[in-house]
């Protein structure tokens, strides 16, 4: 009791006998018993809980959402980088934090930025979930006007609505998808830095995914000079021990809540992954082969590209060397001819086959090329599979319809990579990755959509990949030896982050540019898959 | 906890404030407002400025609210709480029913002579990492000092009015209304001696953690304000507190049975 600070109401007593003696401000037994009974039933009644849950009993809140939820308001103040794993629930604990504070009656106006692709989302999920009714942006508007407003980061930072949001005080600003933060040079980043806030939550799934230094920047937008300055920052820890690093980890702890997959009982649903391995027809081989040597004088990186185009689809390969020659040269203009009198594709004719296999379940299809979602929906249309294209540039509105048309009508959805951010698909099981991106960053993301908060069943995951192609290095190296699917995000990054590794992607495309020959970048990339793995295997070890 | 609902809250405030309640089904209210509340709640001060300076008696809102999702289509302004709405309804309630003198109402033939008890619902907040609270309802009779627990849940079966009944008389207290509350307190402090410390231990260990790891981090800078700035913060997060609030309280007067309640 000693160490204790007690502190009594020293107001109650003399305002009760001013009132007594005046006959004054005294109420009616029905309203002191209903005060009593809304203060009872609203009293933080254990230490782990918040008052808001007994007002939302029709959602079950998975522990770690709570437990996340009271850590920003009681350890953090309000002010921390919500940094789970890709669907995990987020959004869930962003929207329990704001609800709480509403309650409170601490917080009356919000700011929530998000990709254009998701304000329906939150709005809908915001009501729906904790009966918070929001606002997103339109034109004739003021930004005053509406207590909590949702919108994007790109429509917010623009003027004229970025002097005027500016001028606002907010008491709770919310971005999600916050690693388009990092960077302390861009508009975005100086936008969000300058808003008046009381409390902050910046919500991503990749909180390191390049460096420290831009952890570095997100924390600083929480809680600018916690972890110095700039300068001293980098060199005090860019070049840091591991007792060093290790205190610094201890220090993001109080402005970071970050759940992994693997400590929560998400891990129930499960991964299947199928890797269905093709040959190309002979005609395709033939066209591959003359494709190789024809490009065999470009730079490496374009030539890789081209041949992972021809890996996707005649027509992604077709269209990107049309637009990149222009000129028609005799050489290229054959290959052209040739991959444009090629049957429809290998891979295309297998989807179709495994589509028909798989009875009424609904898949998601992702392909990184335009031009094979284009020719895929027409494709699967001829074989009377109905087939909606989802796509990065489409407007907000247009996307949250095509996201209900696949629920209610549609038997697949074929999404670009771009399109993949920010839409939810747990209704959905199956997951096609038509061809596979180098940075399996971009992997996460695309089976995040399906498998996360919210999914019921397993996840079954099929990979096509072509033989003897560029693709079987690609699932080989980066997809067989370091079990990226097996593993979970947050390692690899910590592990591209002791490696001093930028950027996976930037890594693999150097590699190969600056080896003279297929087999020298095969060895190299060997090389770091070898590490990373190294580096995986002692993890599991020590931890 | 059985989960608190919203639209029962809201008729049982409306009711207590003489409102008219035109409907009143699921998650869907339909009320009139009394001036009073109108002026509370309803934030527009130039209503009734206009009103009252052209003379004439003005009409109270009448305001539909809605508490279920589903009865969206309706028209009504949504509300639950964390919402303005009932934000400025609790705010109401808070500042409008702090205070009370009630006296039970008995059928008596002959004179009958009620007692002061003075009773308050005070919330205790044991505050460290975390916080839980305790809402704790107390009486003390002001005659004999006898005390009385749960005090607000043994009225609630008693029949109370402002008014006293007739044949009824009160005496005057013996113990003063304040040295009433200050034996309440005594008694609540006394109370919390058998507590579990554990939370109050864990968050010091917390804070001594936190405190040693700000000092390192401060150690090659020199920016010792800054430092003992954060360390201010991180003792007055972890240091662990007990506050009391009093959420309300006031006089009763009551027959001598209340005498023989088990406490």
């Amino acid at each position: 009791m000693s160490n204790i600070i007690l502190k009594k109401d020293e107001r109650f007593i003399s305002e009760l006998n001013d009132a007594l003696k005046n006959h004054q401000s005294l109420t009616n037994w029905e309203s002191f018993s209903l005060l009593y009974d809304y203060k009872k039933n609203t009293a933080v009644k254990s230490f782990k809980e918040l008052q808001s849950l007994a007002f939302l009993p029709h959602v079950s809140f998975l522990p770690h959402q709570v437990e996340a939820a009271e850590r920003v308001i009681n350890e953090m103040n309000g002010r921390a980088i919500l940094a789970d794993e890709v669907g995990l629930g987020k959004t869930i604990e962003a929207g329990l934090i704001l609800k709480e504070y509403l309650f409170r009656n601490l917080v009356k106006k919000v700011l929530i930025l998000v990709p254009s692709s998701l304000v329906n989302q939150w709005i809908k999920e915001l009501h729906e979930k904790f009966y918070i009714k929001t606002a997103s942006y339109r034109k004739n508007y003021r930004w005053q006007d509406h207590p909590i407003i949702v919108t994007s980061l790109d429509l917010a930072k623009r003027p004229p609505h970025r002097e005027e949001i500016l001028n606002i005080e907010y008491d709770l600003v919310i971005v999600d998808e916050a690693h388009r933060l990092k960077n302390k040079d861009t508009l975005n980043y100086k936008f969000v830095r300058a808003l008046k806030k009381k409390y902050c939550l910046l919500l991503t799934a990749t909180p390191i995914q390049n460096n420290m230094l831009e952890l570095f920047n997100l924390v600083s937008i929480i809680k600018p000079g916690f972890l110095g300055n700039y300068a001293s920052f980098k060199q005090r820890y860019m070049k840091a021990d591991r007792k060093k690093k290790e205190q610094l980890h201890q220090l993001i702890q109080h402005v970071m809540v970050r759940n992994r997959r693997k400590d929560t009982n998400l891990d129930d649903v499960k991964r299947n992954i199928t890797t269905i391995w093709l040959e190309f027809s002979k005609e395709e081989k033939a066209v591959y082969d003359k494709l190789a040597t024809v490009i065999r004088h470009m730079p490496a990186f374009s030539k890789l590209t081209y041949l992972k185009e021809l890996c996707s689809s005649r027509e992604a390969c077709y269209l990107s060397l049309q637009k990149n020659f222009p000129d028609n040269e005799t050489e290229i203009k054959e290959i052209m001819d040739a991959i444009a009198a090629l049957p429809h594709h290998t891979k295309a004719k297998k989807l179709v086959e495994l589509l028909e296999s798989l009875g009424d379940e609904k898949v998601i299809v992702f392909t990184q090329y335009r031009a094979t979602q284009y020719y895929l929906q027409w494709y699967l249309m001829q074989h009377d599979i109905s087939a909606i294209s989802f796509s990065g540039g489409m407007k907000r509105g247009k996307k949250d319809w095509i996201q209900q048309l696949f629920k209610d009508h549609y038997r697949v959805l074929i999404a670009t990579e771009a399109g993949g951010e920010g839409i939810n698909l747990q209704f959905c099981s199956h997951m096609v990755n038509y061809d596979l991106p180098w940075n399996p960053m971009h992997i996460e993301q695309r089976i995040g959509r399906i498998h996360r908060y919210g999914q019921k069943n397993d996840v079954t995951i099929y990979n096509l990949a072509i033989k003897n192609t560029l693709e079987e290095h690609v699932i080989s190296l980066l997809y067989q030896k370091i079990d990226i699917f097996e593993k979970v995000i947050g390692e690899l990054d910590d592990i591209l982050e002791r490696l001093n590794i930028r950027d996976f992607e930037r890594e693999m495309r150097s590699i190969i540019e600056k080896s003279n020959s297929e087999g020298e970048a095969r060895i190299k990339l060997g090389n770091l898959f070898s590490i990373v793995e190294d580096l995986y295997r002692n993890e599991g070890v020590n931890g | 906890m059985t989960a608190f609902k919203v639209d029962q809250f809201l008729r049982a405030f409306f009711q207590a404030n003489d409102c008219i309640i035109y409907e009143h089904h699921d998650g869907f209210i339909d009320v009139r407002l009394t001036e009073k509340l109108d002026r509370a709640i309803m934030n527009r001060p130039f209503y009734w400025h206009y009103v009252k300076q052209t003379g004439r008696q003005g009409e109270p809102f009448r305001l539909k609210l809605i508490t279920n999702i589903d009865n969206e289509a309706k028209d009504g302004e949504w509300i639950h709480v964390g919402t303005p709405r009932m934000n400025e309804i609790v705010g109401y309630l808070e500042e409008n029913s702090r205070f009370i003198q009630q006296f039970e109402q008995i059928h008596a033939a002959k004179q009958t002579m009620l007692q002061p008890w003075l009773v308050v619902n005070v919330m205790i907040t044991f505050k460290g990492r975390q916080m839980r609270q305790e809402l704790k309802s107390i009486g003390v009779n002001l005659i004999n000092g006898l005390f009385l627990l749960n005090a607000m849940e043994n009225l609630e079966k008693t029949k109370l009015s402002s008014f006293i009944k007739e044949n009824c008389f009160t005496i005057s207290p013996i113990i003063s209304v304040t040295s009433g509350f200050l034996r309440i307190e005594r008694k609540l402090i006394d109370d919390l001696v058998d507590m579990d410390e554990h939370w109050a231990i864990e968050s010091i260990r917390q804070m001594k953690d936190e405190l040693l790891l700000l000092y390192h981090f401060y150690d090659a800078e020199n920016d010792r304000g800054k430092m003992m700035k954060e360390a201010l913060e991180i003792v007055e997060r972890l240091m662990p507190k007990i506050e009391f609030h009093v959420i309300n309280g006031g006089l009763f007067y009551l027959s001598e049975s209340w005498n023989r309640m088990k406490v």
